[in-house]
């Protein structure tokens, strides 16, 4: 073979907008989503930190636990007279604790469904509740501007924290500390305590209510959402501001970090929950859900993600299972057979020696059916090949647009039977006022109607979708007219402007 | 390097001696390429000169050089397979010894041969196709019988009037029997016994191209519908047989049967090869050779097969469809789009500033790399990256327009190619894409980086980088369109979390009263650019995309717009240049005034890099080298070819820093003016007529002289450096082998051997030799080491005594080696076992050394 056949490649376009990245093929990869009404606007989801990764969704007046695997509701909490907040687990995940619009802070023990310890003395409601990292304390904060710390063994108040000038609405613990903890109020400002001291150890202005707070595991840097930006502070640093996230365009309502801490995720009312890598916080992935979003939560394996709704909707999305190697391995191995794979994989591990002639098997290059019937000039079969559904649209246009190079368009569409010309006729109509593909498309539009402008009448569906085409093209160059007009008022308006501006 | 003068075009008269030589890339392909008998060597006819390419190392190791014009065909004598005969226009046949390169006899025929056959059977006798006085072409033979002399006039002997002058439309049938000959339509057999004519017509379709069939009586036909007819029974009274084999669907090409006559080949613009079997139907296919192919030759020995592609290339293939060996000139353009156009060449001549060599346009969709300095093509890179589809059939419309590169460009330290490729059939969307190649240093090669859909509306006019002194400032590129656009593209950074990237983007965009942009380009610096737009001519800052200043061509005619627009290089980097297709002016930037003008109808402008002369060729071909300075012609040169100069380029001289020769024209000293004619010749000028500077025979030779000679010869230079390897650590670990006390310390148990630090000094003392018998003495025992060797590792006998002698060198080699190692190590074992060592044993072992060095003196 003097040159191996070049395989016809498909119409590249600019891409406008995102790029596909990595993360977003990775965090888009779950399932249709499932989909529950709870009782109300879902506040809290938090995911148990131990198999199986149980989650409890806080909505309305209870807390229930729902089984990751079958999306099931295991065990629901219902002691709250009025709506209950921040339903999180303990490290362990076998205790949980829960605020509520009562002022109380309840800690229930999971597997008996009991309340262990009802924390009063809050005089307003509790918005958020967590455990300590050291598990026997409990943090709470509250409307009434204070953060308590509890005593889990006596049910007393250790510490009650003023400094902040509104309500206290988020809190999240350093895990590698126990004394260190954080808050977030609508005062916009975050502050950091220390369990040994009475006084906040540092005060960060976020310049927005803040809704969401959160620390990295090391305890070096934390972040705050409030308003429609994130921001990402240096605890180390005394408090400096490292980035600003200003992705979302309406509240950003929750934050969490994926299982390894490499991305952070926040949800917003503006519906979507963004991706950030945590090196450069570039936003990376963005997923989109139907209602506002109030709160979410990863799963520690990243196979379950669980989003709540201002409207009380709870969607469940499950990762794709990816077909694993064994699997494959083991279904090829089915399909041959132990002993032919014993027979044809021998001396599979040979290695060659130095004095060894070794020869090498060259493997064919696959080629795709249409640039098989390119290569053998058969032009009409490779075009209804590349018409097949099965094909992207950049993939035929390619394929037509080889066939224009050749100079054998003209026969690739001549000659076509109903089912021929239906197949194509179906594709320009998708396709002819495409953007990215009109340039080529129209002239093969203006070909196939040439050509077949005698065939008009004798089959109902080619007319019709003639006609389908017809009205495309139609309410495409009405829209262009329309942009046009646009334009040129916009340019008689720049330009009166600028007449303005010079005299 | 060649050089020959062509004459026909030598006629100008100009006040100084210059030549115009053609000094590269000259057509490799314009006849049959021939095997030597031995299929060592490929002859092709190159010009004025016939090329010897060996077939081992692809190398051009002989040039036969003695003709006054054009060769068209060369033979090989068959009674003599160190001779090979060629024809030329000169009206002469030359004998000439190929492998040594040396003219023996010529034969002056009288007339211009335009093909040459030699037969077995007739010794002293060939036969050639001339041109008569009535400008007929006849076939005449033509003997040498008895004549001696080195110049031979001999006579002629009309033998089959009107025939082709193309050598393939003439064949001689098994052993002279008849002699076959096309003309258009006819096909007419001579048997040249009875002198009888038999002719056989095809009204409706014409003949490419006949041989005949080395044993039986059997004519093969190429015909321009692409069938092929085999005429066969030509000695019957009967109608004679014809077969039709029909594949090809454009004009054969050129046919050959096998030197045995059991298949045929043919050959046509497919680029496919087509073997068929004589008598059977079966045929076998090579598809996509690269381009359309014109001719084919078989080896002697049927092996091999010599492809001669239209591109300048000569392939040999195998009976196993193998490519083996490629014998490649400078790629020329031959798809019908460009030749039919003004310029077959679009990009013009460019020089890569990386490796210092021109590229231009090559196969289709590629650029070719070529180095001019030693007329080497290195490669072709596929810019467009579609598969070569070959012309359609002349009555089928629509024909093939490919999509052809029409700019390209390189930035200034060779980092970057912009390459600009266009199709456009006037029926269809047009294709346009701006591809950004970015050099890959560990592949040495350009990569893509960067493709730009339709960056214009419409025909590219230019496409330019900025020049950058020093400053830290992403690369830049210019791109001018009909469209009335021109619009500037930067590197920006496309870094992500994944990868590190960056690509070109359109920075900003400019326009000019809707008048469509011509030309642009950058001053030397890059502070400056030009853009042309019809007869205006802008001066714009490529940084914030001001206009500065117009100049304006008020007094050319309306529709006389500016073709080409340059900038002054070095001392005159302040004059602006402007070619109109009536007018030659120039600009001065510091004061935005005309400086002078000339009337001339400019095709060609081009500004030499390392200086101020700049050249101009005329659409009629006048060349003139003016500075920009003043409006007198450094250098005029009339009429430099017959047809007309699409590009040209000053290439900068091999050696800036030899001595400057003082013969030459100030113009000349730094660069050379090359340029391409419309026939794709590449054509320079030189100072006065070159005598024949041959390329350095010395040189040649001692480049055969690296070529293996033999298979086993090859097989022992492959496998001899790998053997020392393996055996010298060897000897290492079992002592020197001849010495008796090493064996039989070696075969003791070492538990009854005495203590080490008493071993040492007989070890030593036996390993000391006195200095008057040491060369002997060692020499001696070397030789019986070595012969062991041999006979240990070295069963073959058959060698050839040159390379024994080599073989036996490089073991004393080796085995010289190793002794000096044993001493080394046993001296520092001594060391390390007795803990100390005497003075007068460190004195020995210095005397040992030395020795030891001496003894090895004597061997080399």
């Amino acid at each position: 073979m003097a040159a191996s056949f070049k395989q016809t490649a498909a119409l590249s376009t600019p891409r406008v907008g995102r790029k596909q990245t990595p993360d977003a093929a990775y965090w888009n990869n779950f399932e249709f989503p499932v989909t529950v009404k709870e009782y109300g606007a879902v506040s809290c989801v938090d995911f148990s930190p131990v198999e199986p990764y149980s989650f409890a969704v806080t909505a309305s007046d209870r807390v229930q636990i729902y089984n990751s695997r079958t999306n099931k509701v295991e065990k629901v909490l219902t002691r709250f007279k009025e709506a209950a907040r921040s339903g999180r687990f303990r490290s362990d995940g076998e205790l949980l604790v829960a605020g509520g619009d009562e002022g109380l802070v309840r800690v229930f023990h999971l597997d008996t469904k009991t309340s262990l310890r009802t924390f009063t003395g809050h005089t307003r409601s509790v918005h958020a509740a967590c455990f300590s990292s050291d598990k026997v304390h409990v943090l709470s904060a509250s409307d009434d501007k204070t953060t308590r710390l509890w005593d889990l063994a006596t049910g007393e108040a250790v510490q009650t924290l003023t400094g902040h000038q509104d309500y206290v609405r988020s809190l999240a613990v350093c895990k590698s500390s126990a004394d260190m903890w954080i808050t977030g109020g609508y005062d916009h400002t975050v502050r950091m305590w220390d369990s040994r001291t009475q006084e906040s150890a540092m005060t960060v202005d976020h310049e927005h209510p803040v809704e969401a707070v959160l620390m990295f595991p090391h305890g070096n840097m934390f972040l705050s959402a409030g308003g429609n930006c994130v921001k990402v502070w240096d605890a180390l640093g005394g408090g400096r501001l490292l980035a600003t996230c200003t992705n979302h365009h309406k509240t950003v309502t929750s934050l969490a970090f994926n299982s390894t801490c490499s991305r952070l995720l926040s949800a917003s009312l503006d519906r979507h929950v963004k991706v950030y890598d945590v090196g450069t916080y570039q936003c990376v992935a963005s997923l989109t859900y139907p209602s506002p979003i109030l709160s979410f939560g990863v799963s520690p394996s990243e196979d379950v993600m669980a989003v709540g709704c201002a409207d009380g909707m709870l969607s469940i999305q499950r990762r794709k299972q990816e077909e694993s190697s064994t699997k494959q391995a083991l279904r090829q191995r089915k399909r041959r057979g132990a002993t032919s794979r014993r027979f044809y994989g021998r001396g599979g591990d040979y290695r060659p020696v130095v004095a060894d002639y070794s020869v090498t098997h060259k493997q064919k290059e696959q080629l795709k059916k249409f640039d098989k019937h390119l290569k053998t000039f058969s032009s009409t079969k490779a075009l209804d090949e590349a018409l097949k559904p099965c094909y992207p649209a950049e993939v035929t246009v390619g394929v037509i647009q080889e066939l224009i190079r050749r100079g054998s368009i003209k026969e690739a569409l001549a000659g076509r039977d109903d089912k021929g010309l239906e197949l194509l006729l179906t594709f320009l109509c998708r396709w002819t006022c495409e953007e990215k593909y009109c340039r080529v498309l129209l002239d093969v539009t203006t070909l196939v109607v040439d050509m077949y402008a005698a065939v008009v009448g004798q089959s109902g569906k080619v007319d019709r979708l003639l006609q389908k085409l017809l009205r495309s093209v139609q309410r495409e160059t009405s829209h262009q007219e329309q942009l046009l007009n646009t334009l040129g008022s916009l340019e008689t308006l720049l330009a009166t402007a600028q007449g303005t501006n010079t005299s | 390097m060649f050089q020959h003068v062509q004459e026909k075009n030598m006629a100008a008269a100009c006040d100084e001696e210059m030549a115009i030589v053609q000094k590269a890339g000259a057509n490799l392909v314009s006849e049959r390429p021939v095997f030597s008998p031995d299929s060592r060597y490929v002859l092709c006819c190159c010009g004025f000169v016939v090329k010897v390419f060996s077939m081992s190392s692809g190398e051009c190791v002989r040039e036969l050089t003695g003709h006054k014009d054009f060769i068209t065909g060369v033979k090989i004598n068959p009674h003599n397979q160190f001779q090979a005969f060629t024809s030329s226009l000169d009206k002469t046949v030359k004998v000439w010894d190929y492998p040594d390169g040396k003219l023996l006899k010529t034969f002056s025929v009288g007339y211009p041969v335009h093909a040459l056959y030699l037969l077995k059977e007739e010794e002293d006798a060939g036969y050639a196709v001339i041109r008569g006085k009535d400008g007929v072409f006849n076939l005449v033979k033509f003997s040498w019988t008895n004549r001696k002399g080195h110049t031979i006039k001999v006579e002629t002997k009309e033998v089959l009037r009107r025939v082709s002058r193309h050598e393939k439309h003439l064949a001689f049938g098994p052993e002279g029997s008849f002699i076959a000959s096309v003309t258009r339509n006819k096909l007419t057999v001579l048997f040249t016994k009875s002198g009888k004519m038999k002719e056989f017509e095809r009204p409706k379709n014409e003949f490419q191209c006949v041989t005949c069939h080395p044993t039986d009586a059997c004519i093969a036909t190429g015909m321009q519908d692409g069938k092929i007819f085999l005429w066969r029974g030509l000695f019957q009274k009967k109608e004679v047989v014809r077969t039709i084999y029909h594949w090809h669907t454009l004009p054969v090409g050129d046919l050959t049967f096998s030197p045995e006559g059991t298949y045929f080949l043919s050959v046509g613009q497919e680029c496919v090869l087509v073997l068929w079997q004589y008598n059977t139907e079966k045929k076998d296919f090579l598809p996509r050779m690269g381009s359309p192919l014109c001719y084919i030759s078989s080896s002697p020995d049927g092996s091999l097969l010599a492809v001669s592609q239209v591109e300048n290339v000569v392939q040999i293939v195998t009976r196993s469809n193998k490519v083996v060996q490629v014998f490649q000139g400078l790629t020329r353009v031959h798809i019908p789009q460009l030749i039919r156009s003004t310029n077959p060449i679009p990009t013009g001549l460019q020089m890569d500033p990386r490796s210092h060599t021109l590229v231009l346009n090559g196969r289709p969709g590629h650029l070719q790399w070529y180095n001019l300095h030693t007329d080497r093509h290195l490669y072709n890179l596929d810019i467009v990256w579609q598969n070569f589809v070959s012309s359609r059939r002349p009555w089928e419309a629509p024909e093939v327009i490919y999509t052809e590169i029409e700019r390209t460009a390189f930035d200034q330290k060779g980092d970057w190619l912009a390459t600009l490729e266009r199709r456009a059939d006037g029926m269809m969307a047009e294709e346009i894409k701006l591809k950004l190649w970015s050099f890959n240093k560990e592949k040495q090669s350009f990569e893509l980086n960067t493709t730009v859909d339709c960056p214009h509306q419409g025909k590219v006019n230019a496409l330019v980088f900025q020049p950058h002194s020093g400053a830290d400032l992403p690369p830049t590129a210019v791109s001018a369109g009909d469209d009335g656009k021109f619009k500037t593209w930067t590197l920006i950074d496309d870094t992500d979390i994944y990868r590190e990237n960056v690509c070109w983007t359109c920075d900003s965009v400019g326009t000019y009263r809707d008048l469509a942009a011509k030309d642009a380009t950058f001053s030397e610096d890059g502070s400056l650019l030009a853009v042309a737009f019809g007869q205006s001519l802008t001066i714009w800052d490529p940084y914030t995309l001001d206009l500065k200043t117009t100049f304006c061509h008020t007094f050319c005619a309306e529709k006389d717009s500016i073709r080409q627009a340059r900038f002054g290089l070095g001392s005159s980097c302040h004059y602006l240049i402007t070619t109109t297709s009536s007018n030659l002016s120039v600009w001065n930037i510091l004061s935005c005034s005309l400086l002078w003008t000339v009337s001339c109808e400019c095709a060609v402008l081009v500004a030499d890099p390392l200086s101020e002369y700049m050249a101009v060729f005329s659409s009629t071909s006048d060349l003139t080298v003016f500075k920009p300075s003043s409006p007198e012609p450094v250098y005029a040169h009339n009429k430099v070819v017959q047809s007309s100069v699409v590009a040209a380029i000053f290439f900068p001289k091999q050696d800036q820093q030899a001595e400057e020769q003082t013969d030459e024209a100030p113009w000349q000293k730094r660069s050379e003016l090359y340029f391409m004619t419309y026939d794709q010749d590449l054509l320079t000028l030189q100072k006065d007529a070159p005598q024949q500077t041959r390329k350095d025979l010395t040189e040649m030779e001692v480049l055969e002289s690296h070529l293996p000679p033999t298979p086993f010869s090859m097989y022992l230079s492959q496998v001899r450096p790998g053997r020392q390897e393996k055996d010298s650590p060897a000897l290492v670990q079992h002592g020197t082998p001849g010495s008796v006390a090493i064996q039989q310390m070696l075969q003791t148990p070492a538990h009854v051997l005495p203590p080490v630090s008493t071993l040492c000094q007989s070890f030593l003392q036996m390993l000391l030799v006195s200095k008057s018998s040491a060369e002997r003495q060692d020499d001696e025992d070397m030789e019986s080491e070595s012969d062991e060797e041999e006979k240990n590792d070295q069963s073959e006998t058959s060698d050839s005594e040159m390379e024994e002698d080599e073989h036996a060198t490089t073991v004393k080699q080796s085995t010289s080696q190793s002794e000096k190692d044993i001493l080394s190590h046993d001296q520092t074992s001594n060391q390390s076992d007795s803990g100390k060592i005497h003075l007068k044993e460190t004195e020995d072992l210095s005397s040992v050394k030395s020795s030891d060095l001496s003894w090895m003196k004597g061997i080399f």
